[in-house]
């Protein structure tokens, strides 16, 4: 832990029990923040001021304020008199009324509260004050997720909204086990985050670590999860995600019955999942919704989409520049053909159209939507045709890194295929230089580092290395549903049961006519 | 933490590895493509001549479409040892010979008179040679052979290679040697090897595109006979019936046309008919008898009639019993030819001598040096069992209903 | 913290380092077409030193590393020597395999490139995998044997589908008697692959139910022989008695696969093979030596590991060519030095430790049957 002087978390400064000076506070900084809303409600007999309502403006829904809150409180007023006990226990049931109450004894919990879209009511004679819960206002709606698509399966996602984001959790596992944690990270932005699990499924010891490792955060703001991921994952240097985001609240649901953890942050719909092994990025919500053959087929395809993404270019450099005797007779011939008016070694070459390439997709995806279509004239016609018929690159290697890009977009989760592409160009480099030679030193340093990874103490290649036998039936292939008992060992926490025992369906016997 | 530095280094010392790597790659287009070699001994020197493909010509569909050229171009070099005769290609070779695509080696009568040793050294200790090229031996200067265009193939080298290949299966008159089988063969226990002979039929002219303008092509590449080696050098030639013999007596005969006559057929003129073999298994069992080797071979072999000039019933039983015994006798006689041709030679090609080791592994080493005339002496007894399976898609001759 | 280790895991480095490379090679070449039986006899050779040297020195000494204990039953000062001399052992061993690798690569994949790259790059590999612990090492074997399996499983299945091999090959059996065999067998291959086990001394104690390392090592030692018997005899039945002829038999061999007019030249895939087991076993001897040099020297073993590495690489770029490489090692290595390392200090070893235990144990008894009754026996003692 950092010593306290370094940190950016201010000194509470406690409510006074005036009004007037609570709201002196309060219209200091309403001058700099316009969307602060200060409702006074004055004695009818006396005039002076009695309540103050304090909220932001849009935060809240202002038709429960009204309704549930002016209203009884006004009425409320004039049965009590002074400030007594009694009439803040009256205040604070008018509070209850709208939503969950909390009383507050400091400034800074009271910007907390507004900011949450709370409304606080101040009242003369206390030193305390009362929030209610009113938070609302606009937010997204539930629309289709844009990443992680399915044919088959539920077609909402997780919004920016953190409520709405644990309901949709919640609606589908009405178990009572299911554990909500809050916390606020961000010393400016004051993030509601959401630890979820499943208590007995999820592992006492990796929720712990989770929870520690999330209250070391220390920084000024958390605007999406990714700031979460970078902060608390277990190999910050490694170009490998150990930790898995989703969009999709069915994969979150499947993730928190595997004993994993989510982490859901407010403002995005990025949802996290830990503890993780290299193989859920292989992993599609479908690959359960479908039959069991057509999604193993679909894992054992993702698999060879990941080695060609990976290989298939560096490959592509090796043989021809070292091992040309590998390829028939013919292939060579038309190859060399090709390649007979190109002015670049192979290795150059396959360096500039993968860049092309890299380039012309990160382009595509930060483009206007209504330009897009641009982008796959110029890539496909000028850079591809044109640059093959000029004779500045040859056909083969355009068919190369085309398979390559359409390779790398079958995997389900694009940090990996980023990641992924970073490799394929040190592969190359190696390629080029040492040939096949290379590309095995390439492929072994990376299987040393992918052993010697871990998330939240889970080997990450779980269940090869260390090799666990029941873990197989959903790495290459997925065993029918009524196959896989157990949870995934190592990962689930005591309770390891899924289903039942002969859940094998079959039609009831028939007892043959004869008898 | 020394793993932070550790890293970079690593990752600094593997680009450093991979710059200084890049020096030695060579570029596909700096390679000239090798598809058909010849080795000649000329003048006490050897010979080599490359068979290079043009790559724009030989390929199927480059960009720019086909060009005008001839596909291949031919090389020769010439040296006092063979690697020296190879390297001497750089003096008038612009790109980097590249041999691992080559397909076929022709070997002039001269070579193969001088021995073959060497050459296979050099295949076998050379990476880059591929060992399962097809070897031949050509009676004229192999030169004159590699340079040759065929109708059909652009790549000559492929080309002779499909040829053997076809014709081993289906008429299985020459072997398929290749370098690992020649050297396998050689360092056996007879030390004698068969190479198939490549030939070249009509006048000779060297390859040019203008031969491929005809549709009749004045000179063609052919399989001949084949080559009997001993202890690495050309001792003899057999013909292509003697080959067929070496063939079943080495169990090597998958399909095979026999013609034959019928001496029984009502016109004496017109009695030829074709026995097609679809299936022979050949075994050879040895014994000795009063010092005396005997080798006896039983052909076990099934095939069908495919056609006739006379009149065949095949529902007749005693007509098909006597059709067997003529084919047997055919059979033998091939046999024959090829035992008398090796023996004549004292080559044993074989495989006598692997089964007689084999079976008398302490009498071997006493005749191991003499097994020339050991093998001289040896008595062989074929007989052959035959099966007529079909007569093709009639059941009598169309002569039948002719007159 | 000690490391951990499964048994899978254990059983996999055993596998991968008795394969090694030597599955690529005819061992025995000497006895020619009966090279296999001499394989085999070595391999039973090996096994009997295994179950009643090797493993009993373990058994006796749970928990401890060969460096702890010598220096247990060697005493500080001779223990701490022969402890040294392991390292030295072990760091020869991995000289040999980085030298004998790059000189193959060049051979096979990158003639024109340079040996001191080459090596360089071996050893950094190695080095990255020995930084990150035994730990993750073993489990690097774990994951990469199945692959390295299953390679070799298709390179036999296009081997009989090509119509390559020949059992008659391997006629007439024992062609000149016992004697080549046996002297092909002793003591070449016992000491080279059959009889390295020793290395393992360096890693038993992290295996997790330690009570386990000799049934694994055992079945992984067993299946490695079996698999090197089972390539040698390929190797003969594809190439014939020519087959000692050539520096990488196997490589050879696939090299003439030839199906369907395009499955051909396999030889890369033999390199990736080559390249699977050399590594793991140079690696397998580089952790040995930078934990066997960490104890002696009680450092950390991540300071050992660039020092050895560097030694490493300096020994492997000694031999002045392959040539000389291979004669050293199989002239008087193999028969001279290698046997006092693997033979001969662990029957002492072992003898010494039954010999101690024997006399502990008495000594033991005497003091019980001294505290049990001594008043019933008091005098006899003879």
């Amino acid at each position: 832990m950092k010593p306290t002087q370094e940190s950016v978390k201010p000194q509470p400064v406690p409510l006074s029990s005036r009004l007037e000076d609570n709201l002196a506070r309060l219209q200091h900084s309403e001058q700099t923040r316009s969307d602060i809303v200060l409702r006074l409600i004055h004695d009818s007999i006396t005039g002076s001021k009695e309540f103050a309502l304090v909220y932001i403006e849009g935060l809240v829904d202002i038709a429960s304020i009204n309704e549930s809150l002016v209203r009884p409180l006004m009425s409320a007023m004039s049965g009590f008199e002074e400030s007594t006990e009694e009439r803040f226990t009256e205040i604070r049931n008018c509070a209850a009324a709208t939503g969950p109450s909390e009383i507050i004894e400091d400034i800074d919990a009271l910007w907390q509260q507004i900011m949450q879209g709370n409304t606080v009511i101040l009242a003369e004679g206390f030193n305390r004050a009362i929030s209610a819960g009113t938070s609302g206002g606009e937010y997204r709606s539930l629309t289709e997720p844009t990443t992680q698509n399915v044919i088959r399966g539920p077609k909402e996602a997780f919004t920016e909204n953190l409520r709405t984001n644990t309901s949709l959790i919640s609606r589908r596992l009405k178990s009572p086990k299911l554990r909500v944690e809050d916390k606020v990270i961000g010393v400016q932005t004051q993030t509601n985050v959401s630890v979820v699990y499943l208590e007995g499924i999820a592992e006492a010891s990796v929720v712990k670590e989770i929870h520690k490792r999330l209250d070391h955060i220390d920084i000024d703001a958390i605007l999406e999860s990714g700031y979460i991921e970078e902060l608390i994952e277990d190999a910050a240097l490694s170009p490998f995600p150990t930790i898995f985001n989703t969009e999709r609240p069915d994969v979150a649901t499947a993730g928190l019955l595997d004993g994993r953890v989510a982490i859901i942050v407010d403002g995005t719909p990025f949802v996290l999942l830990a503890p993780i092994t290299f193989f859920s990025f292989f992993q599609s919500s479908e690959d359960y919704y479908q039959r069991f053959y057509i999604a193993s087929f679909w894992r054992m395809l993702r698999f060879g989409a990941f080695f060609v993404s990976l290989l298939l270019p560096s490959l592509y450099i090796a043989i021809t520049t070292y091992h040309p005797e590998m390829l028939p007779t013919t292939l060579l011939i038309s190859l060399v053909a090709q390649r007979e008016g190109v002015p670049f070694p192979a290795l150059i070459e396959a360096f500039m159209m993968e860049i092309t390439f890299e380039i012309l997709r990160e382009a595509g995806v930060r483009m206007p939507k209504a330009i897009g279509a641009a982008i796959s004239i110029v890539g496909a016609l000028v850079l591809g045709q044109a640059a093959v018929e000029a004779g500045l690159i040859s056909a083969a290697m355009v068919i190369i890194v085309s398979f390559t890009a359409i390779s790398n977009f079958v995997l389900p989760s694009t940090n990996l295929s980023v990641t992924v592409g970073l490799i394929r160009f040190l592969l190359m480099l190696l390629a080029g230089g040492l040939g096949l030679y290379g590309i095995m030193v390439g492929l072994m340093v990376l299987c040393i580092h992918l052993a010697s990874l871990r998330s939240f103490g889970v080997p990450y290649l779980m269940p090869l290395a260390p090799l666990v036998w029941k873990n197989l039936k959903d790495v290459f292939i997925r065993l029918p549903l009524w196959k896989m008992r157990t949870r995934p060992a190592g990962v689930t926490g005591p309770n390891r049961i899924r289903e039942g025992k002969d859940q094998k369906p079959a039609p009831p016997k028939v007892k043959s006519r004869k008898e | 933490m020394a793993k932070k530095k550790f890293i970079p280094v690593l990752c600094w010392l593997c680009l450093m590895s991979t710059l200084s790597g890049c020096w030695h790659q060579t570029e596909l287009t700096d390679l000239a493509i090798v598809s058909a070699s010849g080795v000649n001994w000329k003048d006490k020197q050897w010979e080599l001549t490359y068979q290079l493909l043009t790559p724009a010509n030989a390929s199927a569909n480059a960009s720019g479409g086909p060009g005008s050229g001839p596909p291949i171009s031919v090389l020769s070099t010439q040296g006092e040892t063979l690697r020296k005769a190879f390297s001497n290609n750089e003096m008038e070779n612009t790109r980097h010979l590249h041999l691992g695509n080559s397909r076929v080696v022709v070997i002039g009568e001269a070579a193969a008179k001088y021995g073959l040793n060497s050459l296979i050294d050099a295949y076998l200790r050379n990476p880059q040679a591929r060992e399962t090229v097809d070897v031949f031996v050509s009676k004229r200067d192999p030169r004159l052979l590699v340079s040759q265009l065929m109708y059909l193939e652009k790549n000559t080298g492929e080309g002779i290679h499909k040829l053997i290949d076809k014709e081993n299966k289906a008429t299985s008159i020459l072997p398929k040697v290749n370098m690992f089988d020649l050297a396998n063969q050689l360092a056996g226990s007879s030390k004698c090897a068969i190479i198939p002979e490549l030939m070249l039929s009509g006048s000779v002219e060297t390859g040019s595109t203008k031969a491929l303008e005809t549709t009749i092509s004045a000179s063609k590449l052919k399989l001949g006979g084949l080559a009997v080696l001993k202890s690495g050098k050309l001792t003899g030639w057999l013909n292509q019936d003697e080959a067929l013999g070496i063939a079943f007596i080495r169990n090597r005969v998958k399909q095979a046309v026999i013609p034959f006559s019928f001496p029984e057929a009502d016109n004496e003129n017109r009695n030829g008919a074709t026995f097609e073999i679809s299936a022979n298994s050949t075994s050879l069992k040895m014994r000795r008898e009063q010092g005396k080797i005997i080798v006896d071979a039983t052909l076990k072999v099934e095939g069908m009639i495919t056609d006739t000039e006379f009149k065949l019933d095949a529902t007749d039983p005693g007509h098909v019993q006597k059709l067997e015994q003529i084919i047997k006798k055919q059979l033998l006689d091939i046999v024959w030819q090829g035992w008398n041709g090796v023996h004549e030679l004292k080559a044993d090609v074989v495989g006598f001598a692997e089964m007689f080791r084999r079976k008398y592994p302490k009498e071997w080493r006493q005749i191991e040096d003499q097994w020339e005339n050991v093998f001289a002496d040896i008595e062989f007894k074929p007989t052959v069992q035959i099966t007529i399976e079909r007569v093709g898609l009639t059941n009598q001759s169309y002569q039948e209903f002719v007159e | 913290m000690q490391e951990k280790v499964s048994a899978g895991q254990l059983a996999s480095i055993i596998i991968l380092f008795q394969i090694g490379s030597s599955s690529l090679f005819l061992l025995a070449s000497d006895a020619k077409h009966d090279a296999w039986i001499s394989v085999l006899i070595a391999m039973l050779m090996g096994l009997v030193m295994l179950i009643f040297v090797t493993m009993p020195i373990q058994a006796k000494a749970p928990q401890a590393s060969l460096i702890e204990i010598l220096n247990r039953y060697f005493g500080k000062y001779l223990g701490f020597i022969l402890g040294l001399s392991f390292v030295g052992y072990f760091i020869y061993k991995s000289v040999r395999n980085v030298r004998e690798f790059g000189d193959l690569v060049i051979l096979y994949m990158l003639p024109r490139s340079s040996l001191d790259v080459i090596m360089l790059v071996l050893m950094c590999v190695g080095a990255y995998a020995i930084f990150h612990g035994l730990e993750v090492f073993f489990r690097v074997g774990q994951l990469v044997l199945p692959w390295l399996l299953v390679i070799y499983i298709v390179l036999f299945v296009l081997l009989f589908a090509s119509d390559l091999v020949d059992f008659k090959r391997l006629l007439p059996l024992l062609e000149e008697g016992w004697k080549p065999v046996w002297d092909a067998a002793i003591p070449e291959v016992i000491s080279f692959p059959f009889g390295e086990m020793v290395v393992f001394l360096m890693f038993w104690k992290h295996l997790a139910p330690f009570d386990k390392f000799k049934k694994f090592s055992l079945i992984s030692y067993t299946c490695s022989g079996l698999f090197i018997v089972l390539t040698n005899v390929l190797i003969i039945t594809v190439l014939g008695d020519i087959s000692g002829a050539y520096v990488v038999p196997f490589m050879f061999s696939t090299s003439l696969i030839q199906i369907g007019g395009f499955l051909e030249r396999m030889d890369p895939f033999v390199s990736l093979l080559l390249f699977g087991g050399v590594f793991f076993k140079q690696a397998t001897y580089y952790l040995a030596a930078v934990l066997a040099a960490s104890e002696l020297f009680k450092v950390k073993h991540r300071t050992m590991v660039i020092p050895v590495g560097v030694a490493i690489f300096i020994g492997a770029r000694l031999f002045r060519s392959y040539i000389e490489q291979i004669r050293v090692g199989f002239d008087y290595n193999l028969k001279l030095h290698f046997p006092i390392f693997q033979i001969v200090l662990p029957i002492i070893l072992v003898l010494l430790m039954i010999i101690t235990h024997w006399i502990k144990r008495k000594r033991k008894k005497k003091e019980k049957e001294k505290e049990k009754d001594p008043v019933s026996n008091p005098p006899s003692n003879e």
